[in-house]
């Protein structure tokens, strides 16, 4: 398991040095000269090609985002408590674990299914209270 | 902290010490955005950390619950705020919460050594290795949730009901009068 951990490491170790690869190459041409500066109005715009940016980006949020951002928690934390019983459910991991038995299989499907009916009633409530509306 | 092999304490170390790191920068930092960022990259070594100890299914889900879905609830919340660039200001409550703080983790480290934790014996390290060291905890959680017996089901379906509540909670909350 742990070797799979280290893969991970190493992708993260890519992940990390590659930005910082794309950031540093031309801050190193730049200070040792292999590329020169002349700084205009264009090019030290924010975007040098597209819009003309008009106004700061730091702007406050429509406090309506916070509603669509606590349902995603919510869905993320269901999402969470899913996932080992789909993992078992389907013996995706199991190694030489073997996977449940018709009965426990069916006893688990029951206990998610009404886990999934719970949150699915504050789904129907949101969808009642039009929050998932914008306006 | 001896059954760890090499690998696992130094990556241990790495996250531990950026992870406080971060932490410290959290409350230092006054930009309050990159005050949530560096948050962000906390809960991030706390994966790590729950990695190195093997516990991959507690990784997994500290960066899709925490990293996905608390930090754009935190970054929100900052973007929601007006003066985001001066936020974090100091003011003259600073010694007291120096003193409760001092006081809170002082009793922290008390619990900490007081509390006599439960080692396993060399025997069932072993019994322990061999079923869980190799392969992923994600099937054993799901047994321990779903057993028949002895499983943890209405803690699960009381898991649901209060992500109900957290649910029509917040859309009372937020909702248009």
């Amino acid at each position: 398991m742990l070797e799979n951990l280290g893969t991970l490491g190493l992708f993260l170790a890519v992940a990390i040095i590659f930005p910082l690869l794309l950031i540093g190459l031309p801050l190193i041409l730049r200070y040792s000269g292999v590329i020169p500066q002349n700084p205009s109005e264009a090019k030290q715009d924010t975007y040098e090609c597209g819009m003309k940016p008009f106004k700061e980006a730091w702007t406050q949020f429509n406090f309506h985002y916070y509603t669509f951002a606590i349902l995603f928690v919510v869905l993320d934390v269901m999402s969470v408590f899913i996932f080992p019983w789909a993992a078992r459910f389907a013996g995706i991991d199991k190694g030489d674990v073997q996977v449940w038995e018709r009965g426990d299989q069916i006893w688990a499907l029951v206990a998610v299914i009404v886990f999934v009916v719970i949150l699915l009633i504050g789904f129907l409530y949101a969808w009642k209270k039009k929050a998932l509306e914008w306006k | 902290m001896e059954q760890l092999g090499t690998g696992e304490s130094v990556a241990f170390w790495i996250f531990a010490v950026l992870g406080v790191t971060a932490a410290i920068g959290v409350v230092a930092v006054k930009n309050l955005f990159r005050a949530a960022l560096l948050l962000v990259f906390c809960f991030f070594t706390v994966a790590g950390i729950y990695g190195s100890l093997s516990a991959d299914f507690m990784a997994v889900a500290q960066v899709l619950v925490y990293m996905g879905a608390i930090s754009v609830l935190i970054i929100f919340a900052v973007m929601l705020t007006r003066d985001l660039r001066h936020g974090n200001p100091f003011n003259r409550g600073w010694a007291w919460a120096l003193v409760i703080c001092a006081a809170l983790m002082g009793l922290l480290v008390f619990v900490f050594i007081d509390t006599s934790w439960p080692t396993i014996e060399a025997t069932q390290v072993e019994a322990v290795n061999q079923v869980g060291k190799d392969e992923a905890t994600t099937s054993a959680i799901a047994e321990s949730i779903f057993d028949k017996d002895f499983g943890f089901l209405l803690p699960f379906e009381i898991a649901a009901a209060m992500i109900l509540a957290a649910v029509i909670g917040a859309i009372a909350l937020v909702r248009d009068k």
